[in-house]
């Protein structure tokens, strides 16, 4: 008997106490209206921002926007970078309930704003004071139809880090200034290239700057430019350094420690951002520094720097359009990007820029890389394009297809994605 | 018949390499979390020649929300844990040993569902929870880890509760006592090795649920640590030391609630002697 009412008690008490869970009996707080409120906003701000720049956005940069603009609300949302990122925004952005302002990938917005999935930013009035105060070529992902879809916030490119031994050795005090060259200097010196694998984020630099295309310069075509002389040319000399072995034959599958073995001096060149200096401190820094020597892929043939970076974009279906507008002028002003470059990244504010250059020696090849950059296919298609691409780059190296044959199969997959 | 010595060195040969291919890559791991900085995978060179160090240890607890990530899967795992084993228990013990209409019936169903695979589900759940208004809510998450949780559990427990002898539950009856005490006193007892292996793999399971738990929770403070060790994978430039570090971290609640229930699973013959005959 005396256990049963203890059991009642207990029972009692746990209905009670989970009644204290909720604290209002309204469920959905945010949507009550309230009186002289009338004029708040909420943005909803989704970033792949790392963690340390994260910290500098709600610590730093949102509590300064927030004290300019007391009525404006950012709700900030971290999110971890991979492709279910993208089909969720689009899945949101087709169903009208996605966040306000997204920070994304620049090869991503191609894709975004040719699917009607974005906000033309062109329309507001101030869009090209703010635009001249940004660095022009880092626009262009963004441009479609006569309207700008998107506001660079960061920018990067890969740069060829050279190891400073390996060249002293062969007699040189500075890398080649052409990549032909520097293809000489591998082969008579049998030093090893760091390609680091088949994708167009890591071959593409290096057939650009041997003169291949991808397609035509208004993105319509790539039969005559991915199987063009020049393309083929560049494909079978990559091709002939990994029979001979001096591209580590691990390419295939995702390449090697390309890394370290610049910095020890087992391979003479290979492409990395400027993430290959910002992420290391101390000695391993200096270690870098001195080892190494970071130029820009030469541009012989016209642009051979790869575009990279993140853009800030108004999705369909933002509740607050013109608010978060003033949110991204904010974060591409000269304060905030001064603020957010202590982390690493590179500014596309022209004056922000320039501070970041001065202050760490090792930004400015990329910086100047950033001068000669091309963009990846800005089209719709552009992930199709490229797993295209990657799975006959792969199909070439493994033997199974001839240079001129792969590509040229390539390059007519591609020319049936590019019209659609 | 005495084994011949070069047959039993074959065979600890084959043992002992067995377990050192299982071994090497967890010790790999562990030993490369030593490392600073990683920024691709180390050599063996480099990784057996560290020196055990808790820098990176101490760093991730403190990067990308980690320690209130921790705290969050803790809380929502005990809860879906107790949940699942207690319902499933109850469950079974109905299944187990009360005769009602259609109940071969609806332990098919049961079983039905298990055969689903939980992608599938996510859509429907997601749309029950919503209608429940509990997206974003633990309670979402609980009700699902505990409703999938359930059906194993009872699938796993039935067959333990029938081998267990009837005579039990006699004497229990003639002492004055009920089902629940029967329950409570006979079966519970009993089932420990069972229950203990189910609690480790609920335990682990839900720990490392990720595909739920980032459907239902959008907060990004009731985030779970499944999508904290996610955040270690950055676009650029990623440090497989903290990776490392993390996913070690992650492990421990799982090895330790291993080693706690560990005797369970080995200790047998509850019920010997306990029936004359």
């Amino acid at each position: 008997m005396m256990h049963a009412k203890c059991w009642i008690i207990v029972a009692f008490i746990v209905l009670m106490v989970s009644g204290c869970g909720q604290q209002s009996i309204i469920s959905e707080d945010s949507s009550v209206e309230r009186l002289n409120s009338g004029n708040d906003y909420e943005i909803e701000f989704w970033h792949t921002y790392s963690d340390e720049e994260t910290r500098i956005l709600e610590d730093i940069l949102i509590p300064a926007f927030e004290r300019e603009h007391p009525q404006l609300h950012v709700v900030p949302v971290r999110q971890s970078n991979d492709p279910e990122l993208k089909y969720t925004l689009i899945s949101k952005a087709s169903a009208n309930r996605a966040p306000d302002v997204v920070r994304m990938d620049i090869a991503w917005i191609p894709e975004f704003s040719q699917s009607g999935l974005l906000l033309p930013l062109s329309d507001y009035g101030d869009f090209d004071d703010v635009i001249k105060l940004l660095q022009s070529n880092t626009g262009s992902a963004g441009y479609y139809e006569g309207s700008y879809y998107s506001l660079p916030v960061n920018m990067n490119t890969k740069a060829a880090i050279f190891n400073k031994a390996l060249l002293a050795k062969a007699g040189l005090s500075e890398p080649p200034s052409t990549f032909q060259e520097v293809i000489e200097l591998a082969r008579k010196h049998r030093y090893m290239i760091g390609l680091g694998g088949m994708e167009s984020w890591l071959s593409l630099p290096y057939i650009y700057a041997l003169g291949g295309r991808i397609t035509n310069d208004s993105y319509t075509r790539a039969t005559g430019y991915l199987n063009g002389e020049a393309t083929v040319k560049a494909v079978e000399e990559l091709y002939s350094l990994y029979e001979d072995r001096l591209i580590d034959q691990s390419v295939i599958n995702g390449g090697g420690d390309n890394w370290e073995g610049v910095k020890s001096g087992n391979i003479l060149v290979t492409d990395e951002g400027p993430w290959f200096y910002s992420v290391l401190q101390g000695e391993e820094l200096k270690r870098a520094v001195s080892s190494t020597i970071a130029v820009p892929f030469p541009p012989t043939y016209g642009p051979s720097s790869i575009l990279g970076g993140e853009d800030l974009v108004i999705l369909n279906g933002s509740k607050n359009p013109n608010q978060s507008w003033e949110f991204m002028k904010w974060m591409v002003s000269k304060e905030a990007q001064v603020a957010m470059s202590q982390t690493g990244i590179i500014p596309t504010n022209l004056e922000a820029k320039e501070i970041k250059v001065k202050g760490e020696s090792f930004i400015h090849p990329f910086a100047e890389a950033l001068d000669h950059t091309f963009l990846r296919t800005p089209v719709k298609n552009w992930s199709r394009i490229d797993e295209v691409y990657t799975a006959y780059m792969s199909k070439i190296f493994q033997g199974e297809l001839s240079v001129k044959h792969g590509l040229t199969e390539a390059a007519a997959k591609i020319d049936q994605l590019l019209e659609q | 018949m005495k084994t011949k010595w070069h047959i039993q060195l074959l065979v600890y040969t084959l043992i002992v390499l067995g377990a050192l291919a299982f071994l090497f890559p967890f010790v790999y791991m562990i030993m490369t979390s030593f490392i600073k900085g990683a920024y691709s995978l180390p050599r063996p060179r480099e990784v057996f020649s560290v020196i055990p160090n808790l820098y990176n240890y101490q760093l991730v607890w403190s990067k990308n929300n980690f320690a209130r990530y921790f705290l969050n899967s803790s809380l929502v795992t005990l809860v879906s844990m107790a949940g699942s084993l207690f319902l499933g228990c109850l469950t079974a013990y109905g299944f187990a040993r009360f005769k009602f209409p259609g109940k071969e019936f609806l332990f098919r169903t049961f079983l039905l569902t298990m055969m689903i695979p939980g992608v599938i589900n996510i859509i429907p759940q997601f749309l029950i929870i919503k209608s429940f208004g509990l997206v974003n809510t633990y309670w979402g998450l609980w009700l699902i880890y505990i409703g999938g949780g359930v059906v194993g559990s009872t699938f796993f427990l039935r067959g333990f509760f029938e081998s267990i002898p009837k005579e039990y539950e006699e004497s229990v009856l003639i002492d004055g006592g009920g089902s629940w005490r029967i329950f409570w006193n006979i079966y519970l007892p009993q089932s420990m090795p069972a229950i203990a292996t189910l609690a480790v793999l609920s335990f682990q399971g839900t720990w490392e649920e990720y595909f739920t738990a980032l459907v239902i929770i959008k907060d990004e403070a009731m985030r779970t640590l499944p999508i904290a060790l996610l955040m270690f994978n950055d676009k650029y430039a990623t440090n497989y030391s903290w990776v490392f570090a993390a996913s070690i971290i992650a492990l421990i609640p799982t090895v330790l609630l291993y080693i706690i229930f560990q005797k369970r699973f080995v200790q047998g013959g509850f019920n010997e002697g306990g029936v004359k005959g």
